[in-house]
């Protein structure tokens, strides 16, 4: 119902975002810590990247769960402009003009989103040829690659052991600022020209060419946009972490992104923000739980993998009986 | 003969075999068939027509259980069968040939025939439909561990029709048996059609848009058009009625 | 997600040697191979008949033969019974988790006529949920598998040693392959099978049920499951409850491989993959020996791409693997 008053009038519904992200960033900014301030800045940014997997997966139609691997680019090309020397020189093994300077935030954010774009060619490729099942393997299978390599280039990324010392760039501005903003992009970009030949190009591909539109322009421009708002989350994600390694956008990562968008509703911008809300919130603040703990005089041992396990649970139940998620189109 | 839709029975509920009252049906949203009533006796031919897009195979499709009914009711030998898979009509007695044949290409002639013997109980029932199969079509048995897929239109149409036989049905729904087939090859189908209903007294209701050879073949026929019946009756007489005349023998 | 112990990483000092110490090398790497490829060959055939009759991947296929692991770790060893015993309860776990997850899972949403992708999450979910159901009440720790003494012996043929395990291994998973060709071949119901795998709406209106035949072909898949749990534990001798995650994805590959829905294909493919594995590791650099699911992975894109009807002649309409 609250979507019904919103829709047809975009001007409300900016206003309407816009304060409830301003009223997330204080909030965030100024009003909590630690664990809390977390759970609202990491539902921000995974709440970006979920968009971007509504533009792939519910828009174009193309199922792709690569995420992972392209936030990875992303990650660490940003985070080997803004490490300082200090570390760079010690750590890792880079040409001496690498190795000797540090960036600013925003060129460097534009550059890993620049890689992740390259990355995002890797996907665009096969989704010309293969549908389906074959398709959301490969994606998944990219990941590891990805994963894979970061763990063997040593000499720019430390391998398995990571880099720590991320300047921590990111506050709770430019988390949800970075919400807010890939939010209108994607509301503009829903209701321009580009935007519905994309839809059309998800539903039914056969349909989409004999109307004239280029089919492989569009999935090409899905991938663009949704590794774009990837690479963006990615780079966000590090700085605000402080760290990186090659199993932080791993294959649980994957998953739990993929609750989220399963989850919170994947036909709506709105599910997205919501799944990720429901995810993070319940993976952080859930993990004392995990840790073992006492209830009216019995102990509870440890019980890591909790967490997912409920997630799982959760996700099986909600894809049997409610496919398309918590937030639904009405029909 | 008489034109309209309405109540198409003519108080013969109880004798007929297979009996398609006031079917509403469609895909998705889209409405296909609007309110179709037919019957088909024991033992007789009856033809559906139409031309394309009218809802021919949609009320095979409705009959067989592949697609679910709206509103209405089919009967079938006395039995409701509205709410049953298709695996279990079939277990009633009655066959299906879909459109385009449907033959499993990857599976031998043989293997083909021994899937439409699934609902037979045992190895005598089997061998013995086999030979009656193999008396009808006898290039079938030439051809019997070749791959379906390799098979010819008119001789993949005669394993479609065979392996239909080999369930023991007591009523035969085929979708456009002549779709695709050189016309000598449609007189040999439609005379194999009609052979093994005066022999096995097996009805048939057959979708057609090959109005000639199916106004032959049959006793009766209706005429389906927009999801609706226009014109039903003796086989015989539609041929001399001046809208099927011009509409569908063109002149 | 562990990766799995190999035999050949020791091995691979002998590169520089050549002539007649390589042929022993390259026979020893077989001999090596079967168990490996064996495994991958099993859990390839569980893929393909599944995702031939119900047109579904079941990612947790793999899961399923962890599950079977453990039980048999269970049995076997906490409750010393005997190794038989231990195996046949282990593989009628393992038919009756794919009965599981077809009823609970599978069967609402494809009456449901849910989405590929649906599915496809539901389905991740699953192999999610079992996994880190079973690390949370078992911890990753490496457990033994209970093989019987008499299964350690090694026969020495000239310079090779050949294990009796792996004999053994080869033995089980020839008899299972004859055993399951025959029923996919032969059987009315294999023959519903592939007649359902290649066109659903006609084989039912034959008379196959749905619901029953994808039933049978889950119990088929798990049954395999269960067998590749046997050889596993017999050939590597550890359960521990990640073990699955690899050897799953790379059954998965094993099908692809094969052709999807050819059954000897998919075992084929497994022993291929298997050698495969084997041989690169044998002959790669111990340095880059993380690169090896790497290695694996590119395979499977190539595969994918270039050539997605697998080396063999698949079984279903190759329409529907397009999505």
């Amino acid at each position: 119902m609250l979507h019904s008053k919103l829709k047809g009038r975009p001007m409300l519904r900016y206003i309407f975002c816009f304060v409830l992200l301003i009223l997330g960033a204080v909030f965030a900014e100024f009003f909590v810590r630690g664990v809390y301030k977390d759970v609202l800045i990491l539902t921000a940014i995974n709440a970006i990247v979920c968009l971007s997997a509504v533009v792939t997966n519910t828009f174009a139609g193309q199922f792709s769960l690569g995420f992972g691997g392209i936030m990875l680019t992303a990650a660490y090309t940003a985070s080997l402009f803004t490490l300082p020397p200090s570390y760079k020189m010690v750590f890792l093994n880079l040409p001496p003009f690498l190795a000797r300077l540090q960036w600013p935030f925003i060129p460097a954010l534009l550059l890993g989103v620049l890689f992740s774009v390259l990355a995002s060619l890797f996907f665009v490729f096969p989704s010309f040829r293969l549908r389906g099942h074959y398709f959301i393997l490969i994606t998944l299978g990219l990941n590891v690659i990805f994963a894979n390599l970061a763990i063997n280039l040593r000499d720019w990324t430390h391998g398995p052991l990571g880099i720590r010392n991320i300047p921590f760039y990111t506050n709770a501005w430019w988390a949800f600022g970075g919400l807010g903003l890939t939010l209108w992009f994607l509301d503009r970009f829903i209701s321009s020209r580009f935007g519905r030949a994309l839809i059309i190009v998800g539903r039914d591909e056969t349909l989409a060419a004999s109307l004239g539109i280029n089919v492989l322009f569009y999935k090409f421009l899905a991938f663009l946009i949704s590794s774009i708002i990837q690479g963006f989350a990615g780079v966000l994600w590090v700085h605000y972490i402080g760290s990186m390694h090659p199993n932080v956008f791993d294959l649980n990562f994957v998953f739990l992104i993929v609750a989220m968008y399963a989850l919170g509703g994947s036909q709506r911008l709105s599910g997205a923000i919501l799944g990720a809300a429901i995810v993070t919130a319940l993976t952080h603040l859930a993990r004392p739980i995990q840790e073992g703990f006492t209830l009216f005089g019995y102990t509870i041992p440890p019980l890591m993998g909790l967490i997912q396990v409920l997630i799982a649970l959760i996700l099986i139940i909600v894809m049997i009986f409610r496919p398309e998620g918590i937030i639904r189109r009405k029909i | 003969m008489s034109l309209g839709k309405g109540d198409l029975n003519g108080g013969k509920v109880n004798n007929a075999l297979l009996t398609v009252h006031q079917l509403v049906t469609g895909y998705g949203r889209a409405l296909v068939l609007n309110h179709v009533s037919l019957t088909v006796d024991f033992p007789e031919i009856v033809a559906l027509l139409g031309a394309n897009g009218a809802g021919k195979t949609t009320t095979l499709r409705a009959i067989i259980g592949l697609i679910p009914c709206w509103e209405g009711e089919i009967v079938f030998g006395g039995t409701c069968i509205n709410q049953l898979p298709p695996s279990d009509r079939v277990r009633l007695g009655l066959a299906y040939c879909p459109e385009g044949r449907g033959i499993f290409a990857n599976l031998s002639v043989l293997e083909n025939l021994r899937v439409g013997a699934y609902t037979l109980r045992n190895k005598r029932d089997f061998l013995k439909n086999l030979h009656d199969v193999f008396a009808l079509f006898p290039r079938l048995k030439e051809r019997l561990h070749q791959l379906a897929g390799s098979l010819s239109g008119g001789e993949q149409q005669m394993l479609a029709l065979g392996r239909a036989l080999m369930s023991n049905p007591k009523m035969l729904l085929l979708d456009e048996p002549s779709l695709g087939l050189a016309p000598i090859l449609v007189k040999e189908i439609y005379s194999k059609i009609v052979e093994l209903h005066e022999e096995q007294k097996i009805s048939i209701l057959l979708v057609e848009q090959n109005v000639d050879i199916a106004l032959t073949a049959s006793h009766r026929a209706y005429v389906l058009e927009k999801g609706q019946i226009v014109l039903y009756g003796l086989s015989s007489d539609l041929r001399s009625h001046p809208v099927i005349q011009t509409a569908y023998l063109g002149g | 997600m562990g990766y799995h112990p190999t035999f050949a990483v020791t091995q691979s000092y002998k590169l520089h040697i050549l002539g007649d110490d390589m042929i022993n090398f390259i026979l020893q790497q077989i001999i090596n191979a079967i168990g490996y490829g064996c495994i991958l060959g099993l859990l390839g055939i569980g893929y393909t008949i599944i995702y031939g009759v119900a047109g579904l991947i079941n990612f947790a296929h793999g899961e399923i033969f962890m599950i079977a692991s453990i039980v048999a770790y269970l049995v076997g060893y906490l409750m010393q019974a005997s190794f038989i015993y231990a195996s046949i309860v282990a593989i009628i776990t393992a038919l009756c988790c794919g009965l599981l997850l077809n009823y609970l899972i599978y069967q609402p949403c494809i009456k449901r006529r849910s989405s590929v992708l649906t599915i496809f999450i539901a389905s991740f979910g699953a192999s999610v949920f079992l996994r880190f159901l079973l690390l949370m009440l078992l911890t990753d720790r490496r457990r033994p598998f209970p093989i019987p003494l008499v299964f350690e012996h090694v026969f020495s043929v000239g310079e090779l040693r050949v294990p009796l395990k792996d004999v053994i291994t080869l033995g089980i998973s020839i008899v299972v392959v004859i055993i399951t060709v025959y029923i996919v071949k032969y059987t009315r119901t294999g023959i519903a099978m592939r007649a359902f795998a290649f066109d659903k709406e006609t084989a039912q209106v034959m008379g196959i049920s749905l619901s029953r035949i994808t039933t049978i072909a889950f119990v088929l898949g798990g049954s395999l499951a269960g067998v590749a749990a046997i050889v596993y534990g017999l050939t590597f001798g550890v359960v521990y409850p990640t073990m699955g995650f690899l050897p799953g994805l790379y059954g998965f590959m094993a099908a692809v491989i094969g052709g999807i829905g050819n059954v000897l294909g998919g075992f084929i493919g497994g022993i291929l993959l298997g050698f495969a594995e084997i041989f690169t590791v044998a002959f790669f650099p111990p340095a880059l020996s993380p690169l090896r699911p790497l290695l694996v992975w590119v395979i499977l894109i190539l595969i994918m791409l270039f050539k997605p009807t697998g080396l063999f002649k698949p079984n279903i309409k190759f329409e529907e693997l397009r999505g």
